[in-house]
């Protein structure tokens, strides 16, 4: 076949070192047909390290069949194959991957046993952007969020107001896709007579509530229609947000509802795109930069009251912005939506690399924002083709708030349980993304709902002790009553008959979790204060057995000998 | 509402109405909104929000002005869902 005439194909231009592809000659490749899982043969391993590049020994050889085009005016022109193919040894070339600069692709360029020399260029995974299909959908981000593991551990949003501020919520097309959540139209609100909770055209309100329910799925919905208070499109002003705040605020000072855990998370996926919408930074009657803005006092005053409040992050990430940020990309996160009192959001997909479009920090408020990523860009309500923007991001984390709050709500005059804890916990749980520790693009990383059930609600695993196999002696002679009395977390509590003498191992695994560290109110036989501590739990146990064994004897002394079984645990409550 | 302005102010503990509000900025109560009515932004903080019609919005800030930060005109930015 016709070979193009060789050259460096790629413009090197300076003389940084950068990965090439070397194509090498068929002499070469018939060797290495013989043997295709070979090294680079030795002779071709030193012209490359003589043109001063350096091998890539962990890049095996790949065989490059040649490939030639079939000139259409020849006669028997094929129109169903327009390249001719060969992988036979005379024809085809073998890659190898060396690092090398402009010098020596031109060196390896002039070696007759080098036909051309190329760029390795990097290749990268398509960044998300406005109008990018969905990648994932809602099952994934439940996976993803660990709702599994959440909601076995009860943490599932039950008696947690959820507010969705936004266009509205369309309960019909949440019940559609067959979700029908617990919904409080008494306390939603409405910016203008006329509008009903949860009728409210399907739209942004809709997705939103959706993806807020992955996490939380038996939170009960309040339907904030803020968006709705312009007149035409889903738009509105800031004045109205302060009316919006205003009524949650309400919420959160009136009595407890029996029921209710006093807990409320505030979803914003929205919020001012541009600064030309805005008083200039500096002007008194500034918002963006101004934590005194009545909007920003609302936002203070409602965290203040214990609200979880989150607010997405925005939609003008320097890669992709939204058309509305009009090109301006810097320091995006204006307002209450980077306000130290609020988780600010940003947007990762499903494979956790941040969308394009996922406003970056510093907030204009606070310099450490956002402080998490949620995802978005995924298949899920059907509103739209993609639940996307920080939008579907911020109800996402939202519902995981929503279900921490099941088991941890909030209570008034508790540190432990407070908006400022609360935000703790999602940051310090979260699955760190790119650069070590906090950045800009993602905070302290995505939401892990795993991290934060085992916060939340720890488990205690039991391994099982295998006494009996360690200590034969113990389970051959009658055990103490005496023992199960004094530690009964030890004992199996399920009553049963007594089991005849066991030489071998106990059957199973211990059944209930010990519920805290073993009172010890004497030194342990055999183990003095300074051993205990580096005991194992079977040899701590074994000795509180012949504790109680001893106990049971001294007893016995002094009363009427109690009923004996032969052999086994007598332990539980059946005696 | 776009010929009204947003303008926070305290006022002192009592009550909390339009005529109270229209007293404290030294404006007639028809220069309020009565829709919008006195929302608390802050009551902790004794901190409100009306909205006054356009004309009178120098009048209400010259009233507020050189005191407290958090009492003044404000802007009221229009604001829009970030989603797809």
């Amino acid at each position: 076949m016709a070979r193009t005439p060789k050259r460096v194909a790629a413009d090197l231009g300076d003389h940084a070192p950068r990965r090439l592809i070397i194509e090498c000659k068929p002499a070469q490749v018939a060797a290495m047909a013989m043997a295709p899982a070979a090294a680079v043969p030795r002779d071709l391993a030193a012209i490359v390290k003589e043109a001063g590049a350096t091998l890539d020994t962990g890049f095996a050889p790949v065989l490059l069949p040649a490939v030639a085009g079939q000139d259409p005016m020849e006669p028997g022109f094929d129109t169903s194959t327009r390249f001719d193919v060969s992988a036979a040894p005379g024809d085809a070339t073998m890659l190898l991957v060396a690092d090398g600069d402009a010098a020596a692709a031109e060196a390896l360029a002039k070696r007759p046993e080098v036909v051309q020399v190329f760029a390795d260029l990097p290749i990268e995974p398509c960044l998300i952007c406005p109008g990018s299909p969905p990648l994932g959908n809602a099952a994934d981000v439940a996976n993803l969020l660990c709702t599994r593991v959440m909601q076995e551990r009860g943490l599932n949003g039950l008696g947690v107001l959820l507010a969705i501020v936004d266009t509205g919520i369309n309960k019909n097309h949440l019940a559609s896709l067959g979700i029908t959540p617990a919904m409080d139209v008494g306390r939603s609100w409405t910016p203008a007579a006329g509008m009903t909770p949860f009728d409210a055209p399907v739209g942004h309100g809709t997705m939103c509530a959706f993806d807020a329910l992955i996490g939380a799925p038996r939170a009960t919905l309040l339907d904030i229609q803020l968006l709705r208070s312009g007149a035409g499109a889903f738009t509105a002003f800031l004045s109205d947000a302060v009316r919006a705040f205003d009524h949650l605020r309400r919420i959160m000072e009136a009595p407890r509802r029996p029921g209710e855990t006093r807990s409320l998370v505030v979803n914003n996926s929205w919020g001012m795109f541009h600064p030309s919408w805005d008083f200039p930074p500096g002007d008194p009657r500034n918002y963006s930069d101004n934590p005194n803005h009545p909007f920003n006092r609302a936002v203070a005053a409602l965290e203040a009251a214990g609200a979880d409040i989150l607010f997405a992050a925005g939609n003008c990430g320097s890669d992709c912005p939204d058309g509305r940020c009009q090109g301006v990309t810097n320091r995006t996160i204006y307002g209450a939506n980077g306000h130290p009192s609020v988780l600010t959001v940003a947007g990762v997909d499903t494979t956790k690399k941040r969308v394009g479009y996922s406003s970056k920090g510093p907030g204009r408020l606070s310099v450490n924002k956002p402080d998490i990523a949620g995802y978005t860009h995924f298949a899920g309500s059907g509103v739209y083709a993609a639940d996307g923007g920080t939008s579907a991001a911020c109800p996402v984390v939202a519902g995981v708030v929503a279900a921490a709050r099941t088991k941890k709500p909030f209570l008034p005059g508790n540190p432990s349980a407070s908006p400022h804890a609360m935000r703790e916990l999602i940051r310090s749980t979260a699955e760190d993304l790119g650069a070590a520790g906090f950045d800009h693009d993602t905070g302290y990383g995505v939401v892990n709902g795993c991290a934060v059930a085992d916060r939340v609600v720890p488990q205690i695993i039991v391994p099982p002790i295998d006494i009996c196999r360690r200590f034969p002696d113990l389970c051959r002679r009658p055990v103490p009553i005496d023992f199960c009395r004094r530690y009964p977390q030890l004992c199996n509590p399920v009553p049963g008959p007594v089991p005849g003498p066991i030489p071998g191992p106990i059957p199973g695994p211990v059944p209930a979790p010990i519920p805290g560290p073993i009172p010890g109110p004497r030194p342990l036989p055999g183990l003095g204060d300074a051993e205990a501590g580096e005991a194992s739990l079977e040899q701590i146990l074994a000795a509180m057995w012949q504790m109680g064994y001893e106990d049971a004897r001294r007893d016995a002394a002094a009363a009427p000998a109690p009923q004996r079984r032969a052999g086994g645990c007598a332990c539980g409550g059946g005696d | 509402m776009s010929d009204t302005v947003m303008v926070q102010f305290r006022l002192p503990p009592g009550p909390e109405t339009l005529a109270a509000a229209a007293e404290r900025l030294g404006l007639p109560v028809s220069a309020l909104d009565a829709a919008y009515g006195v929302v608390p932004t802050d009551p902790a903080d004794r901190l409100f929000t009306v909205m006054v019609r356009s004309e009178f919005a120098s009048q209400a800030a010259a009233r507020l002005h050189g005191g407290d930060p958090a009492e003044g005109v404000f802007s009221n930015p229009r604001i829009e869902p970030f989603g797809p």
